[in-house]
């Protein structure tokens, strides 16, 4: 039976974070029964652990969820669920371009945020129908007349359009979905045509193979189809076709307009990309949906196991992440301080950190991670340009010629009273400011651009503790700029970890330096012996600390009653050393890797 | 019938110092505290029965404040103990708070079976006390010192704590001239350990590790100057002055434990340490039940290393006769990786006894992982001949 195409919407719910998109989805959900409330859970799309705990949608998520209206019709409405991190922009793009509609959801007691605006933009582009919606309507703090002038003013839409409403309690849902099938407009494409459909995502299933998602513009697909991806031309033959319904349902055909997933026997997931088009072998399309990149990692970082002879399992472990997470790449490394492991690049920070809580809980491995560093591009005194983001293979600088570092445009909204703080900071982090714009009288919307290794690492919580958590940020990658480099070095005992050494900017180094020494002498605890920790470029020493000999453990008092804490004691420190490397005889924590990065300079 | 070691937990404070995880409640009215010391009578007559004891070879009543307890009760709780102390009752301590001591208590315990008082001194200084949430004041300490220098009979224990928030290296050592100068005999000197949930937790004025270790270290070389011996981690005794009770615990001996909050050791179907639950209201209602509760059952491999984790702390170190009585395997034997792994002069072995020097005593803890993975490594077929 084919379904009447006009009764299909496909849209997306678009917010800042922590606005409501997650709560959202569960209200819309539960009210169509998707899933019964027995096995509902909070935050029912996110489904990895990690999702959960931190709040943050890592992966897009797609769900089909039947709705009757108060008009009489039976509707069908995909929901595509975007990650909600910057980290992920790409995937978030692609995501928006598989839908004619968006759901803006702005929270009524913060109102407009970076990422309302960032993500807005990028809806507009791709011709989205755009929805406000005010969500939080429960809270004694919102403000509708307030988040209303917003949407007017800031977003230029019509406020009079924008729905009040509580993803919590469930307010205003209704007329929400009504509103939805009434104001977005249904997939305009056609099923005669050759099949033309857009990957927004994947996902590895250990027993099928990789699992595709796609949004269907023309044509249809079936099981037995002969397809093609048409950046690569590699084809594959259909095996499995359906929709999402929390679990894969297999309906045996999609459809122009349809959102849905198929299964080819591909076994490998990164031949198939985000972003690529889906078309017949024979007979395909004759344009590809537009906007297909490859996606580029930006942070790049060594992975160490603590236990060297763990370097097979880290292997298998990383493989099979692999196969879930298209753009984790990694090749083998080596270091004299920590053995064999393996260089990952990664989208941005938080991707790195779900890429080492992954590895640790899921496989059950301790792993050290190098300090993270972006990717520069260097010209040798030939004239010849390559990329380097491994400090250790940091050449000899008399033959660098020239040395460019990546840069971000960064958007910062920003209650005014902070605008000073904000602009200092960014100063501090060598930004360039590029425009300001004054929303209101209140708020503020500047741009930067800024180099993408001064905004990695404590960027963001600096920017919301000097802004008592107002201002909001969005960024997206900017191209080089010329840049002055020294390779820092750390010595513990005299020897230089490998694994501590940092690629920075050239003023900032000996400040660096400090920084780095006096954070490690509060990490590494005291061992028996004296640990002169030095910071150096090249053979000069530009900072020094000294950990002082450790003599004796704790000395507590230990009687009858205090022998099972003791124990637990013992035990707990024998979990500690797990976390520990052995680098020549001194025990570094794990944390004190990542910890040089995380320097207070102020 | 044998002797056997009691403690007595009595687990009223006047107030809370910030750094106390100890199980210890404010003061209660004489009624509550007249169920309290019944209930305590019954439960040390019952232990005792259980273990077929006929007399107490060790009495220790500690806290919480012990001295806090009224005159009345404490006549009522000495009086009975009295009638469980023979000619074998080697020590008997009691753990005071320099603001409790009379010459009234100090009379009380001069006429009762009580050799030894264990003063809570802390410190002496009055602003490191305030700091630490103490109510007792370098005047009163000084006071109540005075006071058992002209009445107190018998022996003396001051307690002191290293790296209390407000303490420097040299009010540690001033702290310990004035420790030494009392005339005690035995002197406990214990590094602060700060527990997260503790209200002393990021307290500002608190010394870092390195600061904590100077104290100690300072604290300690000062001690074996004046003829201490540190004959325990964190004890230090004049010679023949070691504390008897605490002396038990290290030697795994068995224990009656009788309060809320105390725990003991003895062999009722197997090896088990059986604790009171931290909780007065249970103890009040007087719930017998709860008494026999063995809450950690004391596998022969857990009791093993027990065994080295707690004679390894004294300088007498471990009985190697008393080990293979109990194990039917010399100590040396059964822990030869660790030792053969060691620094040479880590273990010291003799006829009598396998011990640590004093160097090591103070690094045990890697050693005792070493250990513990050796015995969890190797699998003996323990059986275990205890008590
Ligand atoms: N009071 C109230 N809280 C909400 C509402 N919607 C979401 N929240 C809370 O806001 C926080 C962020 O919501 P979440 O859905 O995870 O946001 P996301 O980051 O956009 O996915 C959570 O603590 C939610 O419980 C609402 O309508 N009312
Ligand atoms: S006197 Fe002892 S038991 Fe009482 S509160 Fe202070 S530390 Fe805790
Ligand atoms: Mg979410």
């Amino acid at each position: 039976m084919n379904k009447d195409q006009s009764n299909i919407r496909n849209f997306c719910i678009i917010a800042h974070i922590d606005h409501g998109k997650s709560t959202l989805a569960d209200r819309f959900l539960q009210k169509t029964h998707v899933v019964n409330d027995r096995n509902f859970q909070n935050q029912m799309l996110d489904s990895m652990d990690i999702e959960r705990e931190r709040g943050i949608t890592i992966k897009s998520q797609a769900v089909t969820i039947p709705f009757q209206s108060k008009n009489g019709k039976e509707y069908e409405l995909n929901l595509v669920d975007t990650p909600g991190h910057v980290d992920f922009a790409y995937e978030v793009s692609r995501a928006i371009s598989s839908c004619e509609g968006a759901l803006l959801l702005i929270d009524a007691t913060q109102g407009v945020e970076a990422q309302t605006l960032s993500n807005m933009f990028m809806a507009m582009e791709h011709d989205l129908e755009i929805i406000p919606v005010i969500n939080k309507m429960d809270l004694p703090s919102a403000d509708l007349e307030r988040v209303k002038h917003q949407i007017e003013h800031d977003l230029g839409l019509d406020s009079d359009m924008a729905f009040p409403i509580s993803a919590k309690t469930g307010l205003g849902i209704d007329e929400l979905m009504e509103g939805l099938v009434e104001w977005i407009p249904a997939p305009s494409g056609e099923r005669s045509k050759p099949l033309k459909a857009l990957i927004f995502d994947s996902h590895y299933d250990p027993y099928r193979g990789v699992v595709i998602h796609v949004r269907m513009f023309d044509g249809e697909l079936k099981e037995g189809d002969n397809i093609k991806f048409m950046s690569n031309n590699a084809d594959y033959t259909v095996e499995d076709v359906g929709v999402f319904k929390i679990t894969l349902d297999k309906t045996g055909k999609l459809q122009a307009g349809d959102v849905g997933y198929f299964i080819a026997g591909i076994k490998n997931i990164t031949d198939v990309r985000v972003g690529d088009t889906v078309t017949f072998k024979k007979n395909p399309c004759t344009e590809p949906c537009e906007g297909f990149r490859e996606v580029k990692p930006v942070v790049f970082s060594s992975i160490y196991p603590i236990d060297t002879n763990q370097y097979q399992e880290l292997h298998t472990a990383i493989d099979k992440l692999k196969l879930n997470d298209a753009s984790l790449i990694y090749e083998k490394d080596s270091s004299a301080a920590l053995g064999f492991g393996f260089r990952c690049g990664f989208l941005g920070l938080l991707h790195l950190e779900v890429v080492q809580a992954r590895l640790e809980r899921e496989f059950g491995l301790n792993i050290v991670l190098t300090s993270p560093s972006v990717q520069y591009r260097l010209t040798n005194m030939k004239g010849e340009t390559y990329y380097l983001d491994n400090p250790a293979e940091y050449p000899d600088p008399g033959s660098i010629e020239k040395a460019e570092e990546p840069y971000i445009k960064a958007a910062i909204i920003t209650p005014t009273e902070y605008l000073g703080n904000i602009m200092t900071l960014c100063m501090n982090k060598r930004g360039i400011q590029q425009e300001m714009n004054y929303l209101d009288e209140k708020r503020v919307e500047i741009f930067y651009e800024m180099p993408l290794a001064e905004v990695l690492f404590d960027f963001y919580d600096k920017l919301k503790s000097i802004s008592r958590g107002y201002a909001s940020f969005d960024y997206e990658l900017h191209g080089f700029k010329e840049t002055s480099l020294v390779k820092l070095d750390i010595l513990l005992n005299g020897d230089v970890v490998d694994a501590l050494s940092q690629l920075v900017f050239k003023d900032n180094a000996h400040d660096r330096g400090k920084a780095v020494c006096k954070k490690l002498k509060g990490e590494i605890p005291r061992q028996q012996f004296k640990i002169p920790i030095q910071a150096a470029i090249g053979n000069t020493i530009v900072a020094r600390e000294t950990i002082s000999a450790l003599r004796k453990d704790v000395t507590a008092k230990c009687y009858g009653g205090d022998i099972t804490r003791k124990k637990k004691l013992l035990e707990k420190q024998k979990e500690g050393k797990k976390r520990m490397k052995m680098v020549g005889n001194v025990e570094l924590p794990q944390e004190a890797f990542l910890a040089v990065l995380r320097t207070d300079e102020d | 019938m044998k002797a056997i070691p009691l403690y007595l937990h009595i687990p009223f404070c006047r107030s809370k110092c910030s750094y106390c995880n100890f199980y210890s409640l404010p003061l209660k009215d004489e009624r509550t505290e007249k169920i309290f010391i019944e209930e305590l009578i019954r439960q040390i007559d019952f232990q005792m029965n259980l273990t077929g004891s006929g007399s107490l070879k060790t009495v220790y009543i500690g806290g919480g404040t012990p001295s806090g307890l009224s005159g009345k009760g404490m006549d009522r709780l000495l009086s009975f103990l009295n009638t469980k102390c023979t000619e074998e009752t080697e020590e008997f301590s009691v753990e005071c708070n320099p603001e409790d001591i009379s010459e009234e208590l100090i009379g009380l315990f001069n006429d009762s079976p009580v050799n030894r008082i264990s003063l809570g001194v802390q410190s002496f200084n009055s602003n490191v006390l305030r700091e630490s949430g103490r109510r007792t004041t370098g005047e009163q300490t000084e006071k109540a010192l005075e006071i058992i220098g002209n009445h107190w009979k018998g022996r003396l224990n001051i307690d002191i704590i290293t790296g209390l928030p407000g303490q420097t290296s040299q009010g540690q050592l001033h702290d310990m001239e004035k420790a030494v100068g009392t005339g005690a005999d035995h002197i406990s000197c214990y590094s602060l350990i700060v527990d997260e949930d503790s209200a002393i937790a990021g307290h500002p004025l608190l010394p870092d590790g390195e600061e904590e270790d100077i104290q100690w270290n300072l604290s300690r070389g000062f001690l074996l100057e004046q003829g201490f011996e540190n004959y325990e981690v964190s004890n230090f005794a004049r010679p023949g002055f070691e504390s008897r009770h605490n002396l038990q615990y290290w030697r795994m001996n068995e224990y009656l434990g009788c309060g809320p909050g105390a725990v003991a050791m003895f062999k009722d179907h197997s090896i088990g340490r059986i604790s009171n639950p931290s909780d007065l209201t249970l103890w009040l209602k007087g719930e017998r039940e709860l008494w026999n509760e063995t809450l950690e059952e004391i596998s022969p491999a857990e009791f093993l290393f027990e065994n080295f984790m707690m004679g390894l702390r004294t300088s007498e170190g471990i009985d190697r006769k008393e080990f293979h009585r109990r194990f039917s395997y010399y100590p040396e034997y059964l822990i030869r990786r660790t030792i053969e792994s060691s620094s040479s002069e880590y273990f010291q072995i003799d006829e009598k006894a396998l011990s640590l020097n004093s160097k090591a005593r103070l690094f045990m803890n890697p050693l005792l992982l070493k250990i513990r993975d050796e015995i969890e490594e190797s699998d003996f077929d323990f059986k275990v001949h205890w008590p």
